[in-house]
């Protein structure tokens, strides 16, 4: 568990989930074009080792079993511990770079990554968190926008992007490029699992990390049933999902043939990300998959309700779009929704979220009637970052009837 | 018959007083030398072989590989028995190191020495005829008072002897060994209020003297919810109902508290909430819990139910009640008399005004019994001050009552006990008119009076005399005429007033402290105790720096910690954030790890 040498330029601490990595990608792509492939390094959690390693190449990953090491504040005896966390230190004081980012606001990932040598250290500060006075206002807005308030309005991409490249966007936004065995290895799991149309399918992501985000069971069935009429669906996510997903699937009545699920069969970041890039579309409420989906260039469809935010964590890139609730009270306190899940959940109709996913596959622009109590959103880069374009709702939409 | 083989000079030399002790001892028929097979003399008592009767020489050789086994260099050997000495011999001449031999019987002591040339123990440390305790003295000056040196040889058939001498001296041994380092955890447990209240604190305060680390959990904040409890309901069983709930709250916050403090021991006074389920609990997870019935046992029956659930019970009688005990199967119990705290019971300079308002002739600080209210009606043609509360107002009580009869705070009765010239200290009866003459136990006022330098009157109690000298470090009166005359004698006389008050305080003060008092407790409970249970977790301090006895700089950290039992993160982390300056490389690791600590808490790991 070492990183290969001192030649970095920059490392990047992100100790997050995997969503919060993947709306890294911005900053890392851009560090890469600017210093070279080789000059940026990524702290990760052990867990996403395999999809860091796409993003910054297989020797400049640090991944940290974070896990292990608090679970053993609770197990071990105070030098056990004091000894594996002396030598993560002494890791990480043998990784100097120029420049340290740390991207999250928490006291003990800041201690961390000031453990690494470098001339200038970025991002949040451990004196800072301590004092919660943060010296960084790029930071305090970072912090704003993942307390849980939730009402910032810029995008977390677009604050890290700042430390890339002092917020000037030269060059459009790239997907990650897979290597063709993940995304080869992507394909044959779908195969494998029973989808025999040879049309690329939805990847429809059942999960959500916090359950009060989940969406009912009866949205996603009819949602399943609905487009796995058009196009095969694939349902995504953990093993813990599993259950989630057979019930789903049970509900719709649709044929084995056109849907099925790879929930708990992805659990390798890597085999995600090529699943997902083998999509036409991914369709889920905000969460790893979703971003990692955008990570890779798979049209996202974001179902952002309660106090989900897009203007602060939307899927990152051109293209994508979002549906909210129309409601001057959107977004919601985070506790606010864990209270009552279900008004948010419910706040957007299945019917919508399948019109609008049935204009992103044909391509066609959206054609949903006002009144039906949502707003949509539809992604697009400009030079100074990501802008989010309201779409509006015509009130005589061709050949629909809602 | 007696084979004088010695007369042994070097022992008549170097112990002479003791050498004419042993000698004047009358001989004792029952010891029986007889030549061996092997021709060495051998001895029998009664029923019992004290060596073999064919080759002693050989058989203390094996003894001595028993003895001498496992002993580092610095051991210090103790040989319970003397017999005729052989396996002594033995030892001695094959260890270089210290040697005690204990004997409490003389008539053995006197056999051996005419019976044998014991010249080979002539280097060791001899405990002959000795109590207990200067047996003990005589070992910890062996060892330096580092009782881990001590390595214990018991010489079999004369632990039959004497069986009961030996266990006390091996129980006194074990506790030292298991004190013998660096501090216990103590859990002090506080009732809601009453009189056991700050007895439990002082309790908690001379712990902390001791050098140990104390955590107490003061029950006192609810006492408001207690009285509330009293106004919610007219309904009795709801009430009582409401204060189980309570007393349940309080008890499981004992074992809560235990287990994040990870303490050696709970130690409670009378009326600290218990309930039987964190008794249990406590002893199922091996926590020791002590308690102190400082309450009359024929008043107070709750006892019978209680004593069983705790591992030690400390009581202010004995006699009957220890035997009341034994019978409900307590066994380590023992007698602990109250005591006083220097810190706050202590002579004052008092200002004039103090004097006027606190100084009288005579004076009583105390509630309002039966035979108080009798006792000092008789009192009022005095300049009598009577402080305290739950008295009944009568015309003459009312002449003399202080404040209303409003409690008094312990710095107001300390201020009393220093302005009075005469303090009287009647025991408290609810059955007597006068002096109860069966009273036994000592009340705390007895000893505070004494610590703060007050002459003091007190009522005859039978546990009395073997606390201070009566007559001579403090006067007694058996009835109120007695106690009227010395009164008047005393007030009399000044100097001899001084004089009493001075001998009783020094007394106190040397023998009457609550830090002799929870020493005394410590040494029961550990001499039955193996080492204290946070001895045995690993992140006990002994047990780190031992571990990092190796790294200088760890080791040096970890040392500010020595006495504080076991060691958290937390503790770490506070002290280091309390210190300026640089940080030291393992300072910021285990800010590092303090950080990976909370972190864990954040996600419920912990």
């Amino acid at each position: 568990m070492t990183l290969v040498s001192n030649r970095y330029t920059t490392i990047v601490v992100q100790l997050a989930r995997l969503g919060d990595l993947a709306q890294t990608w911005l900053l890392i792509d851009r560090l890469k074009k600017r210093n070279g492939p080789n000059a940026t390094a990524l702290v990760v959690d052990r867990r996403l080792r395999e999809i860091t390693e796409l993003m910054v190449g297989k020797n400049n990953v640090l991944p940290l079993p974070i896990n292990g090491y608090l679970r053993h504040t609770a197990t071990e005896t105070l030098l056990k511990v004091w000894r594996e966390v002396a030598d993560l230190k002494q890791i990480l004081a043998s990784s100097a770079a120029r420049t340290v980012i740390n991207l999250n606001y928490h006291p003990a990932i800041a201690a961390l990554a000031e453990a690494i040598p470098a001339s200038c250290h970025l991002g949040a500060r451990w004196k800072d968190i301590k004092t919660d006075q943060p010296s960084d206002h790029q930071i305090r807005e970072l912090f704003n926008a993942t307390s849980g308030l939730r009402r910032g309005t810029k995008h977390l991409s677009d604050i890290w992007a700042e430390y890339a490249e002092n917020g000037v966007y030269a060059d459009p936004l790239q997907p990650l490029k897979l290597p063709e065995e993940v995304v080869e290895s992507g394909r044959r799991i779908i195969r494998s699992a029973g989808i025999k149309s040879r049309d690329a399918p939805i990847a429809l992501l059942v999960g959500s990390g916090l359950i009060a985000r989940s969406l009912p069971v009866s949205h996603q069935s009819l949602l399943t049933a609905e487009l796995s009429s058009e196009v095969p669906v694939i349902l995504v996510g953990s093993r813990q999902e599993a259950q989630l997903a057979e019930d789903i699937i049970r509900a719709s009545s649709a044929s084995s043939e056109c849907v099925v699920s790879l929930c708990g069969r992805t659990n390798d970041t890597a085999v995600l990300a090529g699943v997902l890039s083998c999509c036409r579309l991914a369709i889920g409420v905000d969460t790893g998959p979703l971003h990692l989906a955008a990570m890779v260039g798979t049209d996202c469809l974001g179902i952002y309700c309660g106090s989900m935010n897009y203007r602060e964590t939307g899927p990152y890139g051109s293209g994508h779009v979002v549906i909210t609730p129309d409601d001057p009270d959107y977004p919601c306190h985070e506790r606010e929704m864990e209270i009552n899940p279900q008004k948010y959940t419910d706040a957007i109709s299945p019917d919508s979220i399948i019109r609008i996913a049935r204009d992103m596959l044909h391509g066609d622009s959206i054609s949903l009637a006002p009144g039906v109590g949502v707003r949509v959103f539809s992604s697009s880069l400009s030079f100074k970052g990501l802008v989010w374009e309201d779409v509006r709702l015509l009130r005589k939409p061709k050949g629909v009837n809602l | 018959m007696v084979n004088h083989q010695s007369d042994n000079h070097w022992f008549r030399s170097a112990y002479p007083e003791l050498y004419h002790r042993i000698n004047s001892t009358t001989s004792n028929p029952d010891l029986a030398v007889t030549p061996s097979k092997q021709g060495d003399l051998t001895l029998r008592i009664g029923n019992v072989q004290m060596h073999s009767a064919y080759n002693p020489v050989e058989e203390a050789e094996r003894l001595a590989d028993e003895a001498l086994k496992n002993a580092a260099s610095n051991s210090v050997i103790v040989v319970c028995g003397l017999g005729l000495g052989y396996h002594i011999e033995s030892i001695c001449r094959r260890f270089q190191g210290k040697v005690v031999v204990v004997e409490p019987d003389p008539a053995i002591v006197k056999l051996a020495l005419t019976s044998r040339d014991l010249t080979a123990m002539s280097e060791a440390a001899l405990a002959f005829a000795l109590s207990v305790t200067d047996t003990a003295a005589i070992i910890e000056r062996a060892c330096n008072g580092d009782w881990k040196r001590i390595k214990l040889f018991k010489h079999h058939p004369s632990i039959k002897l004497h069986p009961e001498y030996y266990e006390e001296l091996t129980r006194i041994i074990n506790a030292r060994c298991n004190l013998d380092a660096s501090a216990l955890g103590i859990l002090v447990v506080t009732p809601i209020y009453g009189g056991s209240l700050p007895v439990a604190r002082y309790c908690a305060s001379a712990f902390e003297r001791l050098g140990h680390r104390v955590e107490t959990l003061d029950n006192q904040i609810y006492d408001a919810a207690r009285r509330q409890i009293d106004t919610i309901s007219s309904n009795r069983l709801h009430r009582s109902q409401l204060t189980a709930l309570l007393t349940t709250l309080m008890a499981e916050s004992i074992t809560a508290r235990a287990l994040d403090r990870a303490v050696d021991l709970v130690f409670l006074t009378a009326q600290s909430p218990m309930t039987p389920e964190v008794a249990q609990e406590l002893r199922r997870r091996r926590i020791p819990t002590a308690f102190w019935f400082v309450e009359d046992w024929q008043l107070f029956t709750y006892w019978q139910q209680w004593a069983p659930l705790y591992d030690y019970f400390f009581t202010i009688q004995k006699g009957a009640f220890q035997a009341a005990l034994e019978r409900i199967d307590v066994r380590r119990t023992t007698y602990l008399p109250l005591a006083a705290d220097p810190k706050v019971h202590r002579k004052l300079e008092l200002t004039p005004e103090e004097l006027v308002e606190f100084g009288s002739d005579v004076s009583h600080v105390g509630a309002g019994y039966l035979n108080r209210q009798y006792v000092f009606s008789g009192l009022i043609d005095l300049d009598f001050k009577l402080w305290g509360n739950d008295w009944e107002k009568t015309a003459s009580i009312r002449q003399v009552l202080q404040r209303d009869g409003a409690r008094l705070a312990t710095e107001e009765s300390v201020k009393v006990f220093n302005a009075s010239k005469i303090n009287i200290n009647l025991h408290s009866s609810q059955m007597h008119e006068g002096v109860n003459p069966d009273g036994d136990y000592v009340n705390p006022r007895t000893f505070e009076i004494a610590a703060c330098g007050g002459f003091q009157l007190t009522d005859h109690r039978s546990l009395l005399p073997e606390l201070f000298e009566e007559g001579k470090e403090i006067i007694t009166f058996r009835h109120e005429r007695e106690l009227r005359t010395l009164i008047d004698r005393y007030l009399a006389d000044p100097d001899e007033r001084n004089r009493i008050a001075e001998l009783a305080r020094r007394r106190t003060l040397t023998e009457h402290t609550y830090e002799i008092r929870m020493a005394e407790a410590l040494n029961f409970i550990y001499s039955y105790e193996s080492a204290p249970a946070s001895r045995q977790h690993p992140d006990h301090i002994d047990n780190l720096l031992s571990e990092a006895k190796d790294e200088p700089e760890l080791y040096n950290l970890l040392s500010r910690f020595k006495d504080r039992g076991v060691v958290t993160i937390d503790d770490i982390a506070l002290d280091i954030q309390q210190r300026d300056g640089e940080l030291s490389d393992p300072e910021s690791i285990f800010l590092l790890m303090h950080e990976f600590r909370n972190w864990a808490k954040e996600k419920d790991l912990v």
